[in-house]
């Protein structure tokens, strides 16, 4: 009797668990899943040396994978296949943000309150995302440049549904060019003229002619003052030269707003030059502020005065030059009329 | 034709009725009972020589028969032994008291074709009688079993007439789903109905409604649930087997009324029931209206200057003293109402065993609670079975049903005229000709008539040439024709009137041939049955349509003269020629009732099968084990029923059309030198090597009882997985075509079923009480997908952008969403990118109003990339309910009786995409497109001002929110909890005293009120959780379920 209870039980027992437990083994596991669809838009990169290039939505996720996936960096060789010894795996410091830059922040302070030194390697591959970095650190000096062959890495994805190797990834870094426009060659480093032009002249009348000043005619340069004072803050001249390359007073830009054309803090005219403490590189980042042009990519000047014009109007001239300045330093930009000097009257 | 032969009928009846002997009668009259004093209802009387059956007991036991005086009565219930009572001169009354043999175990069950008893099926089936719901009316029955049975998982998410909701029996079948956005949907899988022995697919005709073209009635819902006997769910395999080759997805029994009584039974039933509006949407109404759109204007307009003209640029917000604009309409109230309905039933049956007949004729009106919807249903049920001999018997059945309904200008399911026009602002005024607003008139006005016909004819004769050998033939034929005429006049339509005809008709002819062995030996300790049959189906159905614009005027409503060049029709694409055969084989063998072992194979072949492997060949195996016959189990006084038994079966349903496996041709949209050309269809590649779909199911059970059966518990395990399913895969662009469909997709459901009756001794014997309850686990798991791959997201082409994520091992249908944690109170909240310096943003082109803001709602950032893009959606939730089940309650004290029925939905989520809807009409404050009606904001928590910890995101930034979307419909705020237990039905009855009725020349009579869908408990923030789609979204245009309260009235002659 009471054996056959117990068999009762166990036989209970025995047909609903070899069901249950027997049956769900059939079931696939729920992990992630791990397709063939994952892909590299862009494999050969050859970012700039000294600028912070972020290469965003390269990669391509299909519907068989499962998100979120992790990448990593791996197999970085020379392109003579041997391995980088600690180039890519050293961390150099580069300011990242931590609050938002909008251009309305009122003093170098507070801009750099925003930001933060942080170490990170040069080539950095975001975790989740894919994204890759190169950031403003290092220098040509040890980095390869094209036209050399630069490095090659592979990059590994994987979810807990398995890993993948993405081959074939070309780096392919470019020499410095400090600041844009310019004309420096990526190859050699050379230029083929040390200057630049204005990127718009509108109704410049000339001293000597009354002619209108060309664009071609003000040519720009930007150069970097190598002895200037240690100091923290980093600054940005602007300077004018006339026709005979005499310097030209800026308060002759009679027109011209100063004060928010650069974001720049403490603005003083010392030898005819304006002089501006600013923050690197210029614009701080890509975001449309009053001192950027429309989509914010370049810091943009625009310097104008009151002239007579041919009719005897009083009517405002401008021109005006965009660009951007990466390496941090004491940097100027000077204005050269070519030919003619701008008619002030 | 047909009314020949009722007349011939009703003549038979009228026969009968002066056939009763003319002897000397005695008046006897009693109550049968049981040990518990519970009166016997339908307990068969008859006397014993000559043998006839005299008549029934009434519901409370209670019988009064006139017969010869000094004969025997014999007194027959299933379930019960057989009692003889010698009738003893003078003696008039008499109370008895009918010994039960083991309570549910003695019933018989028609399984596979084949009359059962309930102790040898190795199946599960679960039974419910007709009678439990036959108080509330109706169009279509099949949601009245909603929490009735363990597993089948009825939602009845719409109330349009007629219409059924989605029914799932252990879990859904198939994981496709067509359409996109507020229009997707889930492919049905609907157990299979068999009607008095005859497969009716409901899938193909509900599959239809829903997508647009007919009235969408199904046959189902022609069967007045007067006329349905019992109600028989087959769950697993070995049940299903026979029904194998539509099976798959379980089956349905239903077995109509039939005579069995000497003295013609006249009964009938009358009903008025009144459908109420339930909860609707909450909106804000004229001046708050205004002001709130004023306001949102003022503050979130990007100038003030720009706030001003956009104000006064729109009447609808300026023009406020001009009565067009002066309004503060409840769009609900012109669409909802509440309506008066009857329904009427008249049952005439009568006849023994040699010769019975049955004519059910039942009217039923019903108006939906949408205003221009509504069915009426004609019905007129016969059946009459002559059984000379034991040898022979012929049955017959001959039901004709019609219908008529209308579903206004949506379609079976969906009102989305009605959807959109209550979703219109309450400054908009009344809907009439002279205001413009004509989706809304032509809801209320489309004249939408629609007719329905189902003819099912049927014969089955048997016959026995030596005892133990039965052949049985059967021949079914079935026409469902239904037509659509639907008209809108011109001034509804751009001045064109539309005049929209539908046609369709399926033929069905159905025949089976059986053989049946029954052999015992040594006095029942060996029992053998075999059976074999085979079956045949032919199905025919074709459907037409025309579209014809511009007739003359409004007065001409057909097709007399219309525009030429706008108008259109011809046959749709869903034409089917559908052939199946089927041979099929079983064999029980029973040990002493003690083992029962059962096997079955069959053999199907169906058109739809590629020629590459035309037969699937389908096994099944059963076990049962009554504990309670073995002899030390006997001595178990306590024990009153025991019994483990366990199932293997495969079962198949065809899947896919003809076409699927040959291809199409299609007439080309261009011609060449002026003549129409045809050319292959390259939407899907033919593939000659599709299969049916098929279901494999283990399945094991423990049932039990004890304290004289009064309390009985049934646990059911199950694991099923279909395999094969037809799923349509992209293929590339080189092979011309560019889709194929294959068998590569699976799905398996496994879980668990509890049932539960408990019926406790009373003191009091005038009282009675009954509790049943039941529950199912299931789960519902992606096992294979096309390609072997193993997660597959299929985009979701519309505006909703809800995709569907498969991945093995997952449930199939969740939803695939962006997380929102909350909202942001601050600017200095959004996280910045580090990279970048610029502030978390929506996806897309970069623009400064995709930066998030204070008061915008908080999505993760799954990628860390700091945009929110398609990477950063997170598959979450279940839109299948895990937990389903339901109780109910039976009470009764002298002639009153009270039932209950509950049923529950437990851990589901859901969508509320109407609310969704509602919040994005904030989008246009100047009601520049479509001003729709606006949510209250005090209702809900959101976000007002910097600082507030709300729960919704602004919705006022009208400038922004195309760009960063903050109300996106596939977005977790607005995932919810969709579980929810439903207050069903209530019943309150009286039974006459029959004494007092008789004086009025009828034999019993009971007056009733009921209520029906009372009360629903959630904690759901819209309306109605159950009144979501398969795929789970409360979509806003939905039919409301309504809330009904029956009169009703069952009088016996």
């Amino acid at each position: 009797m009471k054996l056959a209870k117990h068999r009762i039980h166990t036989l209970v027992v025995i047909l609903t668990t070899s069901c249950l437990f027997g049956c769900t083994k059939y079931i696939p596991d729920d992990r992630d899943s791990f397709g063939e669809d994952i892909s590299y838009n862009v494999t050969e990169f050859s970012p700039t040396i000294g600028r912070s290039t972020f290469y965003n939505d390269i990669v391509s996720v299909g519907p068989n994978t499962s998100q979120p996936l992790t990448f990593r960096i791996v197999n970085l060789k020379d392109a003579d296949g041997q391995p980088v010894s600690t180039l890519f795996s050293d961390k150099f410091p580069v300011k990242v943000w931590r609050q938002m830059y909008d251009g309305t922040e009122s003093s170098i302070e507070e801009i750099e309150a925003k930001r933060v030194v942080e170490y990170r390697p040069i080539l950095e591959i975001l975790e989740h995302s894919g994204n890759i970095n190169f950031w403003n650190a290092g220098s040509s000096s040890y980095i390869r440049t094209q036209p050399d062959s630069g490095y090659t890495f592979d990059v590994e994805v994987s979810n807990s549904g398995g890993r993948r190797y993405v081959r074939g990834f070309r780096l392919k870094p470019q020499r410095e060019r400090p600041y844009e426009p310019t004309d420096v060659d990526p190859e050699t480093g050379l230029s083929l003229s040390p200057h630049g032009f204005a990127s718009y002249v509108r109704g410049m009348l000339g001293q000597r002619t009354r002619g209108g000043i060309p664009a071609s005619a003000i040519r720009v340069y930007i150069r970097k003052l190598e002895n200037m004072p240690a100091t923290t803050s980093k600054t940005l001249t602007l300077s004018f030269l006339d026709s005979l390359l005499n310097p030209i007073d800026p308060r002759n830009f009679n027109d011209t707003d100063w004060a928010h054309m650069v974001h720049g803090f403490n603005r003083r005219i010392e030898d005819n030059k304006v002089i501006y403490d600013v923050a690197y590189p210029i614009p701080l980042t890509r975001v449309e502020t009053r001192y950027t042009s429309v989509g914010g990519e370049m810091a943009r000047l625009d310097i104008g005065y009151r002239q007579r014009d041919v009719f005897g109007d009083i009517v405002r001239a401008s021109f005006g030059y965009n660009f951007r300045i990466f390496e941090e330093g004491h940097w100027e930009i000077q204005f050269r009329f070519m030919g003619e000097t701008p008619a002030f009257n | 034709m047909k009314i020949k032969f009722i007349r011939s009928f009703l003549v038979g009846a009228a026969l009968l009725l002066l056939h009763v002997a003319v002897a000397q009668q005695v008046l006897i009259k009693g109550r049968i009972t049981d040990k518990d004093k519970t009166g016997l209802g339908n307990v068969t009387i008859s006397v014993e020589s000559p043998k006839r059956d005299v008549g029934k007991t009434e519901d409370d036991g209670r019988f009064e028969v006139s017969v010869p005086a000094k004969s025997v009565l014999l007194f027959r219930l299933q379930g019960y032994l057989p009692l003889k009572q010698p009738l003893s001169a003078g003696k008039t009354t008499y109370n008895l008291m009918m010994e039960s043999t083991t309570q549910e175990l003695e019933e018989t069950v028609v399984v596979g074709y084949q009359q059962r008893a309930r102790s040898t099926l190795t199946g599960s089936v679960v039974s419910i009688s007709g009678k439990e719901i036959q108080d509330i009316p109706s169009g279509n029955w099949v949601e009245l079993l909603q929490g009735r049975v363990a597993g089948l998982n009825i939602q009845n998410n719409t109330g349009s007439p007629g219409m059924r909701g989605t029914i799932a029996l252990r879990g859904i079948s198939n994981i496709n789903v067509s359409g996109s956005g507020d229009n997707a949907f889930l492919t049905p899988t609907s157990p299979l109905f068999v009607i008095d022995g005859v497969p009716v697919d409901e899938n193909t005709g509900f599959e239809y409604g829903f997508e647009t073209a007919g009235p969408g009635l199904s046959p189902i819902s022609m069967i007045p649930p007067e006329d349905i006997e019992s109600i028989d769910i087959l769950k697993d395999a070995q049940a299903t087997a026979l029904y194998g080759s539509r099976g798959a997805f379980g089956v349905i029994l239903v077995t109509t009324k039939r005579g069995n009584s000497e003295v013609p039974i006249v009964r009938y039933t009358a009903q008025t029931f009144f459908n109420a509006v339930p909860a609707l949407r909450q909106t804000l109404g004229g001046r708050q209206e205004r002001w709130m759109r004023v306001d949102q204007i003022l503050r979130y307009d990007t100038t003030l200057a720009r706030a001003f003209q956009r104000i006064n640029d729109s009447p609808i917000l300026a023009d406020s003293l001009n009565p067009y604009w002066n309004n503060s309409t409840d769009w609900q109230s012109y669409f909802y109402r509440n309506t008066i309905n009857q329904s009427h039933n008249l049952d005439i049956s009568g006849g023994r065993q040699t010769f019975n007949y049955k004519v059910n004729m039942g009217y039923f009106d019903e108006r939906g609670i949408i205003e221009n919807t509504g069915l009426k249903r004609y019905t007129l049920q016969t059946n009459m079975q002559y059984r000379p001999t034991e040898q022979f018997m012929l049955m017959a059945n001959v039901n004709s049903s019609l219908a008529r309904n209308s579903v206004g200008s949506g379609n079976a399911t969906m009102q989305s005229g009605v959807g959109r026009s209550v979703n219109t602002s309450s400054l908009y005024p009344a809907p009439s000709i002279f205001t413009g607003s004509m989706e809304a008139l032509s809801a209320l006005s489309v004249n939408d008539d629609n007719k329905t016909g189902n003819f099912v004819s049927q014969v089955e004769m048997q016959y026995e040439p030596f005892r133990g050998i039965r052949a049985t033939s059967t021949l079914n034929f079935t026409y469902f024709a239904s037509t659509k005429d639907r008209f809108t006049p011109e001034l509804l339509n751009g001045n064109r009137s539309l005049l929209y005809n539908y046609y369709d008709r399926r033929n069905r002819l159905y025949n089976r041939n059986s053989l049946a062995y029954t052999k015992s030996w040594m006095h029942g300790t060996h029992l053998l049955n075999l059976f074999g049959f085979s079956e045949m189906e032919m199905t025919d159905y074709r459907a037409e349509t025309s579209n014809l614009v511009g007739t003359v005027n409004d007065r001409f409503q057909a097709g007399l003269s219309y525009d030429t060049r706008f108008s259109g029709g011809g046959t749709l694409d869903n034409m089917t020629n559908y052939r199946s055969v089927s041979y099929a084989g079983s064999a029980m063998y029973s040990f002493k009732s003690r083992y029962i072992v059962e096997g079955t194979y069959r053999v199907d072949g169906t058109s739809t099968t590629g020629g590459a492997s035309p037969w699937s060949y389908n096994p099944s195996v059963g076990l049962r084990w009554n504990i309670k016959e073995e002899g030390f189990a006997k001595d178990i006084n306590w024990l009153d029923n025991a019994l483990i038994r366990g199932t293997y079966g495969r079962n198949i349903t065809p899947t896919g059309s003809l076409s699927d496996l040959y291809g199409w041709y299609k007439i080309d949209p261009q011609t060449y030198n002026n003549r129409p050309t045809t050319s292959l269809d390259l939407i899907n590649a033919p593939n000659v090597n599709l299969r049916p779909q098929s279901s494999t199911q283990w399945s094991g059970a423990v049932e039990f009882g004890v304290l004289h059966n009064r309390l009985s518990f049934t646990y059911e395990a199950y694991y099923r997985q279909s395999d094969q399913i037809l799923r349509s895969k992209p293929i590339a662009d080189h092979n011309a075509f560019a889709n194929v469909l294959t068998n590569e997709t699976s799905l398996v459901n496994y879980g668990h079923e509890f049932m539960l009756n408990f019926r406790p001794k009373m003191a009091n014997p005038d009282w009675n009480f009954t509790f049943g309850a039941n529950a199912a686990i299931n789960r519902d798991r992606t096992a294979a997908l096309p390609d072997g791959v193993r997660q597959l997201l299929q985009p979701d082409g519309s505006a909703f952008d809800l995709p569907q994520l498969y991945r093995l091992g997952r449930n199939p249908l969740g939803f695939v969403l962006y997380n929102y944690e909350g909202v942001y109170l601050r600017d200095e909240d959004v996280p910045v990118n580090p990279l970048t310096g610029l502030r978390y943003r929506a996806g897309g082109t970069l623009a400064e109003g995709r930066f998030f803001r204070a008061g915008d709602p908080k999505f993760t950032d799954i990628n860390g990339d700091y945009i929110l893009d398609e990477n950063d959606l997170v598959f979450v939730g279940n839109s299948q309910p895990r937990i389903t089940g339901g109780f109910n309650t039976f009470t009764q004290y002298k002639n009153w009786s009270l039932t209950t029925s509950f049923s529950f939905t437990l851990d589901r989520d859901i969508l509320n995409t109407a609310l969704t809807d509602r919040f994005r009409n904030y989008a246009d404050p100047a009601g520049v497109g479509f001003a729709g009606s606006y949510v209250p904001l005090d209702v809900y928590n959101v976000w007002r001002n910097q600082g507030d910890n709300a729960d919704f995101p602004n919705v006022s930034d009208f400038t922004r929110l195309p760009l960063y979307n903050p109300y996106r419909y596939n977005s977790t705020l607005f995932l919810e909890d969709g579980s929810y237990l439903k207050f069903n039905s209530a019943t309150l009855g009286y039974n006459f005293d029959r004494n007092w009725t008789r004086r009025f020349g009828i034999s019993s009579a009971r007056l009733y009120i009921s209520g029906f869908n009372l009360y629903n408990f959630n904690r759901y923030s819209g309306p109605d959780p159950e009144l979501v789609t398969a795929l789970g979204r409360d979509a806003s245009s939905g039919f409301p379920n309504r809330r009904s309260y029956t009169f009703g009235m069952n009088i016996q002659f």
